[in-house]
């Protein structure tokens, strides 16, 4: 009984230093930053998440030309080609988001719409505005992109700079 | 002991001087061909020619520092640059501001795939300010400034 009871504490002894010994590179890599094998897998990258904020900022911006389009077609013309250039954008950085497979994205939120403006001239206020703060917030999302998000970023902001100068040219009829 | 700020490596700052180089490049045509082009113009377009040409010389001098502080040494202008097409009328003159422009933009939006978040966002800011120039002068706007359709999935 002695015998037994002695390779028992032996036997459980043993154990707990097999599992001591397995736990050591457990903790050792646990603390040098190496993926652990049970872990969720990595969500969105940064670079992801940005694209995902420009995507949505270029949906409001179409958004709100179509609004006002709606609301007065005889400003077709002169905000027809800002409207295109905005839908190329859109369907440019559209094209460089992939979400992987094992990612639960949120879906991208829909932004809110805005009553129309009382006035031909206010609604071209409003899409200058519109565009000089897009072209600003674009300036805010580089840091988190990769060099060529980035360099897309940059060359769309500066092409919603254009269409803000522009947009303050015009002088709409119907005040 | 307090932290070290990581050093920029050899070649993150070799690819900085050699972006920074290239817009400097580019500042260099626009000084010289806003010369050619301020010569067929006249009243409010020679205004904004010279104009705009001052912003280029001022931008040249910038750019001759931020290389030199970077331990660079300013690539120098050439004598003369030829223009892409003949210079001989007002409309010309306009249309070489424009590609005057869009040379500035595509140089400044190298900036901007650098790794300096300082740099990034100074080249960013001068792509936005050199295509509003460009749109002015073409009298049109563009989707994606200084991105050739190459660089585009959907172009």
């Amino acid at each position: 009984m002695t015998e037994r009871r002695a390779v028992a504490r032996a036997f459980s002894r043993r154990r707990m230093l097999a599992v001591a010994t397995m736990m050591v590179p457990v903790a050792a890599t646990a603390s040098c930053g190496v993926p652990d094998l049970l872990a969720p897998p990595p969500g969105l990258s940064p670079s992801v998440r940005t694209l995902r904020a420009a995507i949505t900022a270029e949906q409001a911006l179409v958004d709100a030309y179509r609004r006002v389009l709606d609301t007065y077609p005889a400003l077709t013309a002169p905000l027809h080609p800002f409207l295109a250039q905005h839908e190329d954008h859109l369907a440019e950085l559209k094209s460089r988001l992939i979400i992987p497979p094992h990612v639960k994205a949120t879906p991208l939120p829909t932004p809110r719409a805005a009553s129309p403006p009382a006035s031909a001239r206010a609604a071209v206020t409003m899409l200058g505005d519109a565009e000089r703060a897009a072209a600003a917030a674009q300036l805010g999302r580089l840091a988190a992109a990769t060099p060529s998000l980035a360099q897309l970023l940059a060359s769309i902001a500066a092409s919603e700079a254009t269409h803000a100068v522009a947009l303050s040219a015009l002088n709409p009829a119907g005040g | 002991m307090a932290a070290r700020a990581p050093r920029r490596t050899d070649a993150a700052a070799s690819a900085d001087i050699a972006a920074l180089q290239a817009v400097l490049a580019a500042e260099n045509v626009a000084v010289y061909g806003y010369g050619l082009a301020g010569a067929q113009l006249s009243g409010g377009q020679l205004s904004a020619a010279q104009q705009d040409w001052a912003v280029h010389r001022a931008a040249r001098a910038t750019l001759s520092a931020m290389i030199t502080e970077r331990g660079g040494t300013p690539g120098a202008a050439a004598v003369a640059y030829r223009p892409p097409f003949r210079v001989n009328s007002a409309g010309a003159a306009m249309s070489l501001a424009a590609v005057l422009e869009d040379g500035v933009v595509r140089a400044y939006l190298g900036l901007v795939a650098l790794d300096d978040q300082g740099l990034r966002t100074f080249g960013a800011q001068a792509t936005q300010a050199a295509a509003i120039r460009a749109a002015s002068w073409r009298g049109s706007t563009t989707a994606f400034p200084g991105l050739p359709s190459s660089a585009l999935r959907t172009g």
